[in-house]
């Protein structure tokens, strides 16, 4: 007897293997209080983690899967673009061969430190926005920059974005790591091996995370705990026991994203017949529940048609947008909807089969700012509360006010961001040791034994993963970027760039070959060695 | 730093594969064969990208891209 599967066509593993995980998420609005040692045990960081040096280890050769790119962010109409170097974020692509995924790779990619410096950034008065003082503040580091600032004339973007109307104004940047690395106006950044000449000893630097922006006053909230300090002697410790430094200007630290469903929260359809080899019939449906209500991700093509196909072509650029009910339509949406579908509720609330199922968009711990405790997430999570959902004042006066969005707030057991085991494989491969997670799992047998286990099989599986990729693998638009606005990745590409999905553009894009050499596949060209 | 870096170069990477890691690369039992040291970028690097006044910075073209994009403006 076949093993059961859920609704989406996921099969369930065995329940002995069902223990040890980890697998997607799959609580949907079951509240944010995990009620079992099972789904501690799936939902635990820790394992990420571990199972990320594992991988990391065993994959540590394989560079062939990497994509060193440099993205030049579009220019919006109506701005000149000025000066000799073009606005470009650099990064790189990796590939992990995987033995359960269509087509056999889950991508990862990560944009590099150094490409948003503040030194770049100026205030009303054109004074560019180092650090001017640093206050402690709890788990907090209270960082002030430089510049003058009211309502009126608030941080620059990309670190405060006002909104016109309604909707809330954004925030871009918050939740990416800033480190402290650029002495000066147009410096280079230091390295935790820089020496200062004046002193004779290195410069340092910290990095964390940024927690939250106060636009009118011109502070930074950054988060001690996580954070990342290179010290004099060269060594990076977490916490870091300094603040920033005063004088100095933040530049990003490296952001990683990924395609698996563990980091996405998306379950997905595998069609795939693997040569003839799986007989058995499939049917992508799935559960009612696991999609947001009313509202579904698209693709089209430049003349609006709806195009959720893998991608044929790097020479037209494609469009993520949401369709939504008239009415409920997200803040910041492209106005593009396709025109197969149109914007109308009969074609919105149907069911998208066997393309994602999703769930909640934002996790992130509670930052613990007790005097104000009206920022979203400004505790620690427990049950869902009011400021979960996010409503419209209603029709007419004296309805209720009418429910459009659900935040599932959750990070029921972590101390940092959440990542999947490739991201954390990735850090390994970059000698940034990961901090360990604090949510070790409780497992139903012996560690040691687990441990034996992970590392043979981690060895297992990417062999056969490789095996498989040379038999049935990739085709030269299943890989990035050629494959950057299939419905799979631009939801990973919006995350990993931060930018809007409307500037997310082929044209965009340098690739550069193993030999080191520069393509662009918007131009039709290709890898020197193809 | 004995030498300036200059605009888009990596100042720091953390990747430096061994000859021999370069060598044991191999696709299972697949006689493919690799070559080549892509390291162009690496993820843990950084790179040095120095705008100078007056110039279309990244950090400057990213919150344009949000600021035209909730106006209901795309690229160019």
């Amino acid at each position: 007897m076949s093993n059961r599967g859920d609704g989406f066509g996921f099969v369930e593993p065995r329940q002995s293997k069902a223990r040890l995980g980890p697998y997607p998420i799959k609580g949907e609005f079951g509240g944010s209080v995990p009620d079992s040692l099972y789904s501690s045990n799936q939902e635990s960081a820790w394992n990420r983690w571990r199972r990320g040096y594992e991988l990391a280890t065993s994959d540590a050769a394989h560079t062939a899967f990497e994509y060193p790119f440099s993205y030049s962010i579009p220019i919006p109409s109506g701005i000149p673009q000025t000066g000799e170097n073009a606005p470009f974020l650099a990064g790189v692509f990796k590939g992990f061969p995987t033995r359960n995924k269509e087509l056999g790779m889950h991508w990862c990619g990560a944009v590099l430190a150094g490409s948003l410096r503040f030194d770049n950034l100026e205030d009303q008065n054109d004074v560019p926005l180092s650090i001017a003082s640093v206050t402690e503040s709890g788990q907090f580091w209270r960082v002030q920059l430089a510049g003058t600032y009211d309502a009126a004339n608030p941080l620059p973007p990309p670190l405060y974005v006002r909104v016109p109307g309604p909707a809330p104004d954004l925030t871009p940047i918050v939740g990416d790591i800033l480190e402290d690395r650029v002495i000066e106006v147009g410096g280079v950044p230091v390295t935790k091996d820089t020496i200062n000449p004046n002193t004779g000893t290195r410069y340092g630097y910290t990095s964390a995370v940024l927690q939250e922006v106060e636009p009118f006053t011109g502070v930074l909230v950054l988060r001690k705990q996580g954070s990342v300090e290179a010290t004099t002697d060269a060594v990076l410790i977490t916490p870091a026991q300094r603040p920033p430094q005063v004088g100095r200007f933040f530049i990003n630290g490296p952001k990683y994203s990924c395609s698996c469903q563990d980091f996405t929260r998306r379950q997905y359809y595998y069609v795939s017949t693997v040569l003839g080899k799986k007989k058995s019939p499939t049917f992508p449906m799935s559960k009612c529940a696991t999609l947001k209500p009313g509202r579904y991700e698209a693709i089209a093509n430049s003349a609006q048609q709806l195009d959720d196909r893998v991608m044929q072509s790097a020479l037209e650029d494609r469009r993520l947008t949401i369709v939504a009910p008239s009415g409920y339509e997200l803040p910041f949406t492209e106005t593009r909807v396709p025109l197969d579908v149109g914007n109308i509720p009969s074609n919105t609330n149907r069911d998208f089969p066997g393309i994602f199922s999703d769930f909640g968009n934002i996790y992130k711990r509670g930052t613990e700012l007790p005097e104000d405790p009206s920022i979203p997430g400004s505790r620690s999570e427990g049950m869902v509360t009011y400021a979960d959902y996010d409503t419209i004042p209603p029709a007419a006066a004296g309805q209720p006010n009418q429910l459009i969005q659900l935040d599932d707030r959750w990070t029921p057991l972590l101390d940092e961001f959440r990542y999947c085991k490739h991201i954390y494989a990735m850090k390994y491969t970059d000698d940034l040791f990961p901090p360990e997670p604090s949510d070790f799992p409780t497992f139903s047998y012996n560690m040691n034994a687990w441990e034996q286990e992970l590392v043979e099989q981690t060895q297992r599986d990417q062999k056969k993963a490789f095996e498989n990729l040379t038999t049935y693998g990739l085709s030269y638009m299943d890989v990035p970027p050629f494959n950057c606005q299939s419905p799979m990745m631009m939801p990973m590409m919006t995350k990993l760039l931060n930018v809007p999905a409307d500037f997310i553009a082929m044209r965009g894009f340098t690739m550069y070959d193993k030999n080191g050499n520069a393509y662009r596949p918007a131009s039709g060209e290709r890898p020197s060695n193809v | 730093m004995s030498e300036t870096p200059g605009f888009g170069d990596i100042i720091q990477t953390r990747v430096n594969l061994s000859n021999q890691q370069l060598g044991k690369r191999e696709f299972g039992r697949s006689p493919i064969k690799l070559s080549g040291n892509p390291a162009r970028y690496h993820a843990g690097d950084t790179v040095h990208q120095p705008f100078g006044s007056g110039e279309t910075s990244t950090i400057f073209a990213l919150g344009a891209a949000w600021a035209a994009s909730v106006s209901g403006v795309g690229p160019q």
